[in-house]
């Protein structure tokens, strides 16, 4: 018969409600954005100071005194302005998507360095994320399930050990293994040196070679996380007397695993999904490092590395707005995977 | 419903071919318990909470087991319906459904018995229910995996007229189990434990976790899809008052064991084994207000039971062979069985 989850007659959703959801979405978003604004002005050191400092050390500085330079700067990017005009300015360009230029890498809009390394990281940790989450969901309530056969049980030690290993360190390894001892995978980047991105099948096949390995090591190290948290829930649930009466109803094992076990063991998990998908924009630091991969985790640690405020604005702020808009979507879905969770407060 | 399953048919072909039940009675024994035995495996031994327990249940009676808590009821039910999960297992024993064996059934055989020929009304009426599924949903899944298909229209009449048939107006059927109170998610397992027409229903405490008020309800609305089914019942509960008003027979359990099962009225008229007289002189009366009497003692570990009687400790009446001997489950007077040495056969 129909499943509750897709059956939506019954169930309808105050306009109400979505407006007021809507709304608390856009006051988080500019709260968050305000405190990120004055976060980074109460730490100590001046970017473009920090900017040409290097490039003193590093010789490339010209005959201008520095302090003219820095001035001349500061007025281009507006940082001479009284703290509140600077805000002002600010709201008006996140509003309008305008973060400026990037400062480290001079004259290259921030929206044009995030546009290039959001794809790379969505495809990248999004779908590792999704397959972690899909295998260790299942895998994890396997675990719990008395008529699971034998050889499941004997997959466990190794995953839950692999999940121990920190992913950055598993990347190494993998690295070291798949890409460097057999050569089966290139050693990093997310595509050939010398080719352009682009929507080609060679491009395209190429990309996704490059994110095999990446890819790998963030699926084995947050395996371990979703199964364990899933055979916990599992263990819970069975213990419910509907799963008792589920079987005394005569049901296909089948359905009792999947409609009455799993479907209530995984309303946490759905929400640690959310959660997690709305971390993704933020990039896997550490593993895209290791792999050098053009995404959003080697732009912001690149950023923070060079004081580029810009970058670390945009980068922050998609942030944000990813995981708000992740609890929105949840806070709108679940109610639907859930029907004791009420729209209107009482 | 229940005869367009091919397994039931099968049930009733063999319950006319079988002929272990006496010959002398015409009644034969819907449900025939013998020697039972149900262990959980522990560290320290097997914990055996059903030890070599065995009775009959007629077509169309009604009968209570009452015990304390440890004393087997639960495991029993659940044993019946061939639930009992690991650690625990059923060492040994008959269950004969109309004369078939359920114990030597294959799982798949085992599971359409289940709800079909066997059901059960869960204790924990607050939790029962799927949370996630609609009312509907939870009745007309058990049909399904039983291999019976309706039309939606039918689908929707036929849960209609269950949910009539215990006492609910028709729309529960598109309720979740939260919007219902908890006399009315109880009706609704009552609705899905008659639904396929079983012969027997076990209900496993229907009532607890229920006010008083609703208590009565519901054991009313389980008597009377009792009588318009002719299902046997077994009502287990701890509640003696209440079972005394609502069923035929009762059988007292005591450390996994059935001391005494007699026809209720003659029972609480003249109980006969110790413990029965004990347990009925502790229910509390109007007339002696304030006082509450109990049975001295504890139940015996049943990770090793005495050699004796179970209750010999406790028994202000315990004979030499008491500690020694286990006293058999006998007719000691017409239709009263007791397991008692202090009585002797047919006096």
């Amino acid at each position: 018969m129909r499943t509750n989850g897709r059956n939506l007659q019954g169930l309808e959703m105050p306009i109400e409600y979505v407006v007021r959801r809507v709304g608390l979405f856009f006051v988080i978003v500019w709260a968050a954005a305000t405190v990120n604004f004055l976060i980074p002005r109460l730490a100590p050191g001046n970017p473009i100071r920090e900017q040409l400092l290097q490039q003193v050390a590093t010789g490339g500085a010209g005959a201008t005194p520095i302090e003219e330079v820095v001035q001349a700067y500061e007025a281009r990017f507006g940082l001479d302005l009284p703290l509140w005009l600077q805000y002002f300015n600010f709201l008006w360009d996140t509003v309008r998507f305008d973060f400026g230029v990037s400062i480290a890498r001079f004259p290259t809009p921030v929206w044009d360095t995030l546009t290039y390394a959001l794809p790379w990281t969505i495809s990248l940790v999004a779908t590792a994320t999704i397959i972690a989450f899909v295998i260790g969901s299942l895998f994890g309530a396997l675990l719990a399930w008395p008529r699971t056969p034998r050889f499941v049980h004997a997959v466990a030690p190794p995953l839950l050990t692999m999940a121990a290993v920190p992913y950055y360190l598993l990347g190494l390894i993998l690295m070291y293994v798949f890409a460097f001892r057999f050569g089966w995978f290139p050693l990093g980047g997310g595509h050939q040196l010398g080719t352009e991105p682009s929507f080609t099948m060679t491009f395209m096949l190429d990309a996704a070679r490059h994110s095999v390995l990446p890819a790998l090591s963030l699926i084995l190290a947050t395996l371990g996380f979703w199964a364990l948290q899933m055979r916990g829930m599992m263990v819970t649930v069975q213990g419910e007397d509907y799963v008792t009466l589920a079987e005394a109803k005569g049901l296909r094992p089948s359905r009792i695993f999947f409609r009455y076990a799993l479907r209530n063991a995984m309303l946490p998990q759905i929400t640690a999904l959310a959660l997690t998908l709305g971390h993704v924009v933020s990039g896997a630091v550490l593993v895209e490092i290791v792999y050098g991969y053009p995404g959003i985790g080697t732009l912001l640690f690149r950023s923070v590395q060079n004081f580029d405020y810009p970058v670390i604005y945009g980068i922050t702020f998609l942030i944000i707005v990813a995981i708000g808009l992740a609890t929105l979507i949840l806070d709108l879905v679940l109610p639907f995977l859930d029907p004791r969770i009420k729209y209107s407060r009482e | 419903m229940r005869d367009t399953t091919v397994d039931t048919e099968q049930t009733h072909a063999e319950g006319v071919l079988d002929s272990t039940v006496e010959p002398s009675s015409d009644v034969k024994p819907i449900l025939e318990v013998r020697n039972l035995h149900v262990s959980y495996d522990t560290v320290r031994g097997p914990i055996q909470a059903v030890r070599g327990l065995s009775f009959q249940l007629m077509p169309n009676e009604v009968l209570g087991l009452a015990g304390e808590s440890g004393s087997g009821k639960s495991t029993l039910a659940l044993a019946l319906l061939r639930m009992i999960k690991s650690p625990g297992r059923i060492v040994e024993g008959e269950v004969l459904l109309d004369g078939r064996d359920l114990l030597s059934l294959s799982e798949r055989e085992m599971r359409h018995v289940r709800l079909a020929d066997i059901a059960m009304v869960a204790q924990g009426a607050m939790n029962s229910l799927n949370p996630v599924m609609r009312i509907r949903d939870q009745i007309i899944d058990a049909w399904t995996d039983h291999g019976i298909r309706y039309g939606r229209q039918e689908s929707e009449e036929r849960v209609a007229d269950l949910l009539r048939w215990v006492g609910l107006r028709p729309d529960v059927a598109r309720l979740y189990p939260h919007e219902l109170s908890g006399g009315m998610k109880q009706r609704v397992v009552i609705a899905i434990a008659i639904s396929l027409r079983p012969r027997v229903i076990i209900a496993d405490e229907p009532t607890s976790a229920l006010d008083v008020v609703v208590q009565r309800q519901i054991i009313s609305t389980l008597r009377r899809v009792q009588t318009d089914l002719q299902a046997a019942v077994i009502l287990i509960g701890h509640d003696i008052g209440l079972m005394a008003q609502s069923v035929q027979k009762l059988g007292i359990m005591y450390a996994g064991k059935v001391a005494e099962m007699s026809p209720v009225y003659e029972m609480f008229d003249e109980p006969m084994h110790p413990y029965t007289r004990m347990l009925i002189d502790s229910l509390p009366s109007p007339d002696q207000k304030g006082q509450l009497r109990g049975i001295p003692g504890i139940t015996p570990s049943l990770l090793d039971p005495p050699p004796g009687c179970a209750f010999n400790d406790r028994c202000p009446y315990a004979l030499e062979r008491c500690t020694t001997e286990i006293p058999a489950l006998e007719e000691k007077r017409p239709n009263r069985m007791v397991a008692c040495h202090l009585f002797t056969e047919g006096q």
